[in-house]
């Protein structure tokens, strides 16, 4: 069966070739630490390179005909945002990763889709770069974070740029800056910060784009919330109720939260079959997409056969899932 | 009692008539009103009104409200407001909005004991309508364990209600290991309970702060005491979670994957989380049946108490007639719901 997979993260050869070249890149460059791991370092940033991030796109192709993936959807290495920088820093990395994304889709156009990276902390450029990425480099949208720099979504300075995705028919990726989740000062024990930090920051991405009435403003919008749109569809009963019982959770929100899940698209990334189970129960099929996390160690190891094991799902749904709603949401061609 | 398994469970009488033990009630000590009456603090805690008349708490700088007028009941209000609601029991605990961790020690003490002093006069009025739980003086381990013997073994409380966190502490924190002890000796109650969620400093509109929030931090406060290895080393600790233990049920996967794939994630827990998913008990206040049903199977139908989060708006203004009304969930699973569970809980010396 034909697999689709929108979670999937690339370390850009723009980026990896100049640092091991001992170059710097806007800023940026490469050490070896005393256990001889390569450390990327930019600013306060240290990031240690885990072996299949450095792979290249041919050993990356072998890896996903392996594990029986078609197509990865292409967003760059999160640590790569740059949402901290100056912006005129980050419009130039945006760019260049962009465009050599573009590039790698280009040359195995049946393997690859790719999202683009925004400078979002410039909102007008982000919109000048969500086009070209669009409309010149033929992306299927945009991987950003689940805020700016502290600031949430329904803040009025970001619906020009929801507007503009919505214009541009651009998917819009909601995935953590990795490492940052607000649960990371309050337990940074025991990856607290990862498994329940990442799903309660998409959860709030979740809240701040429906009670802040973006997704009223934009009623076309395409939204994927990446990690099986965190706990939205279990705590979903309790944001109702919220609404019900207090005037502030209704300030822009003219329906129940509850009203607006099939809004969103949710990667299937749970880890759990009960937990995917109960996602498509309460979004639906059509609005659950593959999504691996590749090449992370959080990532699902045999995305396809897990799906495919599930006694849970019916055939129908495991279509839907592994491919059917994203050939259509991001009009890819059928093989 | 002993600790039989869902199916074992004595007596086959039908759900409707099994008694409504609802673990998750609050109350606002006479001390505050005394006190807001006055147009004096209370340790610390202020209470106003707005424009409206309605009323907000102040404490620790952290203004929340309104607050519910039934806020104020007597016990025996209260117990009407019950019996409209088919609740048989109420196990009270003082409203965690009052929690203030930066109280000195001394006065955090004179306050647990004031606060502790009226849930037990309460329960001696009504000794068949309410029980209690105290609250303590964290942020002194020591007095905290002195009160909690004081409040279970003179006062006859059931437990403790704490917070999610105590100050920058989370429950892992070893600080903590002799008031566990302590509890499981006493075979007291430890009620987890969120006073702030972490949310509210990310986002202070729409109610998320609570709605998200809340839940939030009860399932850190479950994985503190899980991932710290907490339930392991007090196999007989009674620990209940509140508002469902949060996204705990559904979480846990990725929890699960985070112990696998990191040796951070394995220092203090020698098998997955999932495992330990039987060493709490957590209360009903899902707002979804599905929700619960989810928790139901994830955890045990023997693992679920009854909540209602009386008398605030985020609460269940009849918890028993939502649980009996359920289509889900069979007769003996609304039983244990209902109250088996609540009870062998309550039971002095019982063990989990």
């Amino acid at each position: 069966m034909r697999s689709i997979d929108i979670h999937a993260h690339y370390s850009p050869a723009v980026v990896y070739d100049a640092l091991e070249a001992g170059r710097d890149w806007h800023g940026m460059r490469m050490e070896r630490d005393a256990r001889g791991r390569e450390v990327m370092i930019r600013g306060e940033q240290r990031k240690t390179r885990k072996p299949r991030a450095a792979w290249n796109v041919v050993q990356r192709i072998q890896d996903m005909d392996a594990m029986g993936v078609d197509v990865h959807v292409l967003s760059v290495q999160t640590w790569l945002y740059g949402y901290h920088l100056p912006a005129e820093v980050c419009i130039a990395t945006s760019r260049e990763i962009n465009d050599d994304i573009a590039h790698t889709v280009r040359t195995y156009p049946d393997r690859f889709a790719g999202f683009a990276t925004l400078p979002m902390q410039d909102v007008p450029a982000a919109i000048v770069e969500l086009r070209r990425a669009v409309g010149v480099l033929g992306l299927k949208g945009a991987m950003i974070a689940d805020h700016v720099n502290g600031h949430p979504y329904d803040e009025p300075q970001f619906l020009p740029f929801f507007r503009a995705a919505e214009e541009a028919g651009a998917l819009l990726f909601f995935h953590q800056l990795g490492g940052s989740s607000i649960v990371k000062e309050r337990n940074p024990r025991y990856h607290l910060s990862n498994t329940i930090g990442n799903p309660l920051d998409r959860t709030m991405t979740f809240a701040s784009l429906v009670f802040g009435g973006v997704m009223d403003a934009c009623p076309d919008l395409k939204v994927c919330l990446a990690h099986g749109g965190g706990y939205v569809c279990y705590g979903i009963g309790r944001m109702d109720r919220g609404w019900e019982a207090r005037s502030e959770a209704r300030t822009s929100l003219p329906q129940p939260p509850s009203r607006y899940l099939r809004r969103f698209y949710y990667d299937s990334l749970t880890h759990s079959e009960p937990a995917l189970r109960f996602l498509i129960d309460t979004v639906g099929a059509d609005r659950v997409v593959l999504g691996t996390d590749w090449p992370a160690d959080m990532q699902i190891d045999w995305p396809v056969s897990w799906i495919l094991g599930m006694a849970s799902l019916t055939d129908g749904e495991k279509e839907a899932i592994l491919w059917r709603n994203l050939e259509r949401l991001l009009d890819l061609p059928t093989p | 009692m002993t600790d039989q398994p869902a199916s074992a469970a004595a007596a086959p009488a039908p759900s409707q008539h099994q008694p409504a033990i609802d673990l998750h009630a609050h109350m606002m000590p006479r001390g505050l009103w005394s006190a807001a009456d006055e147009g004096r603090a209370w340790r610390g805690a202020t209470y106003e009104r707005d424009a409206e008349g309605r009323g907000w708490l102040v404490v620790g700088g952290v203004r929340s409200g309104p607050d519910p007028a039934r806020l104020r009941s007597t016990p025996e209000d209260r117990i009407r407001d019950m019996d409209a609601a088919g609740t048989d029991v109420q196990v009270v605990s003082m409203t965690p909005l009052l929690i203030d961790d930066s109280l000195d020690t001394d006065v955090a003490v004179r306050a647990a004991r004031e606060v502790n002093d009226e849930i037990a006069d309460w329960t001696r009025a009504f000794p068949t309508r309410l029980r209690g739980l105290a609250t303590l003086p964290l942020t002194d381990v020591a007095a905290a364990i002195a009160e909690l013997e004081r409040a279970v073994g003179v006062l006859g409380l059931a437990g403790a209600e704490v917070d999610t966190r105590v100050g920058d502490r989370a429950w892992d924190d070893p600080a903590f290991e002799p008031l566990f002890a302590a509890a499981e000796q006493l075979g007291a109650i430890l009620f987890f309970h969120p006073s702030y969620s972490l949310v509210w400093g990310r986002i202070t509109r729409y109610h998320l702060g609570n709605t998200i929030g809340n839940p939030a931090e009860d399932l850190l406060a479950a994985a503190a005491l899980i991932f710290g290895g907490v339930l392991d080393r007090h196999p007989d600790l009674k620990v209940v979670i509140a508002h469902g233990g949060g996204p705990l049920p559904f979480g846990i996967g990725r929890m699960d994957r985070g112990w696998q794939v990191r040796r951070i994630a394995r220092t203090g827990l020698l098998h997955p989380p999932s495992r330990d998913l039987r060493g709490l008990y957590v209360d009903c206040i899902t707002w979804s049946e599905p929700a619960l049903r989810f928790l139901v199977d994830t955890m045990g139908a023997d693992r679920v108490v009854l909540g209602s989060d009386w008398p605030y708006d985020m609460g269940l203004e009849e918890p028993a007639r939502w649980i009996r009304g359920m289509t889900s969930l069979t007769d003996d699973e609304k039983r244990l719901i209902l109250g088996v569970n609540a009870a062998r809980l309550l039971a002095s010396g019982g063990s989990r």
